[in-house]
């Protein structure tokens, strides 16, 4: 096997760098090329076993039943995988969960960054204290910050506490395992904690934006929300794009707060099963179902391709250009 | 799922990888030695998962006096993620000698061939087998052949707050010894404990409940390993549990906003409690000033019962030191091995004689849950449980929470199940 990857390797780097197209006695562009390809085969090394030949063989593993245990018998059962998944409320209950999820984390997360961003960036006072602080939340990691979550929002905890001593609530509220309320917690969670990395980004946007065209509309009597609407935002298209598209994929990939909120059954009925964990399920909780959850992983690639296409095309990235 | 693995571990992986060599083809023969010495100065890896403090302390020692014996050395390999790592492992070649076995994963891993059949290493040592509690060793038994050996077990008990209790103006006697007279006796107490306090808390997951489910003597997986959930005997056994979920007599730990059940208990939220005997360490050192008192499960129909948790050591299929990897297994479920382990981690001996040794029936804590180890149910049931159970503990908080009758979830969680289990594993 190992041989058989480093043969791959070998012609797969070579192919993808042609040696130049020059003319005779270039022996030492060749040797320039030669140069270039040393260079590259790390990163190509790097690349081609841990991310494209894992692609190729959960691509390959998606139209087999696959035993993974003692010696691997692969069994081609075509797209019997694709229409088993086709058939399974359970992955329709995903979807849909996680389509709900990303409907209301998207442009939440998306606005408040932006926003975010616009206050940060008008000058206001203690205005790199602020970013420090807003920007902390991402270094923390994830399954952390849920466990933090879980404490705040515990029928014992802090938000409880708060909502019923100023007469908000009458009885504290179960939002981890109440049914209705679990998906909308691990949704508010996640804005919390995505909005300052997209906010930086924002920041950076802004950077880029020609000072002149504030000071032209200030001229013109434009006031701060016009500003906002009129030249921000438009400027920003590009940058909306990369914040919207890592949005959605973070969005579908939701993974570790359902898992730890739900022990890994998804439940309370369903109520936080995603896509990424039906397909851990298939992968590691049952075995000889690895080709099951490849293509699951194949569909959800598919759906996130084509959500992610679609909301390009909602923001018209070309009209700025 | 057994309470030790869900602990918080902090933990190095420290592998020493055994290489799975190609096994010789259908060398049927078991590798016992005819004379052990021979083994002096081999290596073995043994998997395992870290557990309590006194557990990890308590491994070593046993290690030690292993190698003392045998002249043969151990690696530890150590787990987090016990299921997950170890089934890579297991694919990548890459599974330690022998190791822990989770009474709930045995039948899976079995029909996957990578647990060697131990009966002919039994045989050839002339082990004796009749001083394991039966359930335990039920437990791996799949089609007459053996995959492991326990090491210890845990069984399910009744934890009574003997302060809340008295307070309330009961004595431990008051508590039913018959779960159809615990629910009334539960609105009793209900009444003379102060605000706040529940009179009973469990944890409502399928492990949990496997007995109750079976009581009615309707198995929960049949002969071809599809779901069977919602049988009228099942859901008259278990209605009792979501009336007394509805009437508030018993909760959940989650609804108090705890973890597990043990810290409800421990912080006095719960008069009564059902939990294995790994409660009783947590409390003891978690909530010193709590006074409690333990009680075997209340019997159902007039028939003792109980869950069992589990685990083996087992033999990796494809160890390339088989002989001295069954030598340890040997010496850890021998009545030295045992003695050592169970008396320092603190846990079930899964050997009678090893449990009246220690005198375990007179201990005042320890002793109903020693007496469930000759009645309990194992929690395992074939390879599909994981399916059966992932959908149970999915869909009985709905039924729990009036979202939908016991019925139509169980009805729901068995279909989904079969369905699962049709397109998947068969």
């Amino acid at each position: 096997m190992g041989t058989q990857i480093e043969i791959n390797q070998r012609t797969d780097a070579a192919s993808q760098s042609p040696p130049p197209k020059k003319k005779k006695g270039s022996e030492r562009s060749r040797r320039e090329s030669m140069q270039g390809v040393t260079f590259m085969l790390p990163t190509l090394i790097i690349l081609v076993t841990f991310t494209l030949l894992p692609i190729a063989y959960s691509l390959f593993l998606s139209f087999t039943r696959v035993n993974l245990f003692g010696g691997i018998e692969f069994q081609w059962v075509g797209v019997e995988n694709y229409v088993n998944a086709w058939n399974d409320d359970r992955v329709w209950t995903a979807l849909k969960n996680t389509a709900r999820y990303a409907l209301f984390v998207v442009p939440i997360q998306t606005a408040i960054a932006l926003l975010m961003a616009a206050v940060l960036n008008s000058g206001i006072r203690f205005q790199n204290t602020f970013r420090t602080i807003f920007f902390l939340p991402t270094l923390t990691s994830s399954s952390a910050l849920t466990m933090i979550f879980m404490f705040l929002f515990s029928l014992n905890g802090p938000i409880n506490n708060v909502l019923v001593n100023i007469g908000f609530l009458d009885a504290p509220i179960n939002f981890i395992n109440e049914t209705d309320f679990a998906l909308t917690t691990i949704m508010v969670m996640n804005i919390w904690s995505t909005v300052p990395f997209f906010m930086t980004i924002y920041l950076a946007g802004l950077q880029d934006i020609p000072a002149s065209l504030y000071e032209a509309a200030s001229l013109d009597g434009a006031n701060a929300w016009q500003k906002l609407t009129k030249i921000t935002v438009p400027n920003l298209t590009p940058v909306t794009n990369y914040v919207l598209l890592m949005g959605i994929i973070g969005c579908f990939q939701l993974f570790d707060q359902a898992y730890i909120i739900s022990g890994g059954t998804g439940g309370p009925n369903n109520a936080t099963l995603t896509f990424s964990l039906i397909i851990y399920q298939y992968a590691f909780k049952t075995i000889g179902t690895m080709g099951y959850a490849s293509a699951l992983a194949i569909i959800l690639t598919i759906v996130i391709f084509m959500v992610s296409m679609l909301a390009r095309k909602l923001n018209k990235e070309e009209s700025n250009y | 799922m057994n309470m030790k693995l869900s602990k918080p571990l902090s933990v190095l992986m420290l592998s020493g990888l055994v290489l799975t060599a190609a096994c010789g083809g259908g060398d049927e023969e078991a590798q016992v030695a005819s004379d052990p010495s021979k083994l002096k100065g081999k290596e073995i890896t043994v998997g395992t998962w870290k557990g309590t403090d006194a557990e990890v302390k308590t491994f070593d020692e046993l290690l030690k006096n292993f190698t003392n014996e045998t002249g043969i050395k151990v690696k530890k390999k150590v787990y987090n993620d016990y299921q997950t790592q170890l089934q890579t492992d297991l694919v990548g070649g890459t599974a330690p000698d022998v190791f822990y076995v989770d009474a709930f994963l045995a039948p899976e891993l079995s029909k996957q061939g990578v647990l060697e059949p131990l009966n002919p290493y039994i045989k050839k040592a002339k082990k004796d087998l009749n001083d394991f509690y039966d359930p335990a060793i039920n437990a791996f038994k799949s089609k007459g052949e053996l995959f492991g050996l326990p090491k210890d077990y845990s069984t399910l008990g009744l934890y009574y707050n003997k302060k809340l209790i008295e307070d309330a103006g009961f004595t431990a006697d008051d508590i039913p010894k018959e779960m159809e007279k615990l629910p009334g006796f539960l609105s009793e107490l209900k009444g003379e404990l102060p605000s706040g306090v529940t009179p009973a808390i469990t944890t409502s997951e399928l492990a949990r409940h496997m007995f109750v489910l079976q009581s009615g003597g309707t198995d929960i997986v049949d002969k071809e390993g599809n779901a069977v959930l919602s049988q009228p005997d099942q859901i008259s056994a278990l209605q009792p549990l979501v009336d007394a979920y509805q009437d508030k007599l018993i909760q959940r730990p989650a609804d108090l906003g705890q973890g597990w059940a043990g810290d409800s208990f421990g912080a006095e939220k719960a008069a009564i409690m059902i939990e294995g005997n790994w409660a009783i360490s947590h409390i003891k050192q978690n909530f010193p000033d709590v006074k409690m008192g333990t009680k075997e499960v209340p019997t159902i129909g007039g028939k003792e019962n109980s869950m069992m948790f589990t685990v083996s050591y087992s033999l990796n299929s494809e160890a390339k030191e088989k002989a001295a990897g069954w030598e340890f297994i040997d010496y850890a479920t021998s009545k030295d091995g045992m003695k050592i382990w169970s008396e320092g981690a603190g846990v079930l001996p899964s050997l009678k004689s090893i449990a009246t040794e220690l005198k375990l029936q007179d201990d005042e804590l320890k002793a109903p849950f020693v007496a469930a180890g000759a009645y309990a149910t194992p929690w395992q049931k074939g390879d599909s449980l994981s399916i059966v159970a992932r959908e149970y503990n999915n869909l009985l908080p709905a039924a729990l929470k009036g979202d939908m009758t016991l019925e139509e979830a169980m009805k729901k969680a068995e279909k989904t199940a079969n369905k699962d289990i049709k397109t998947q594993l068969k």
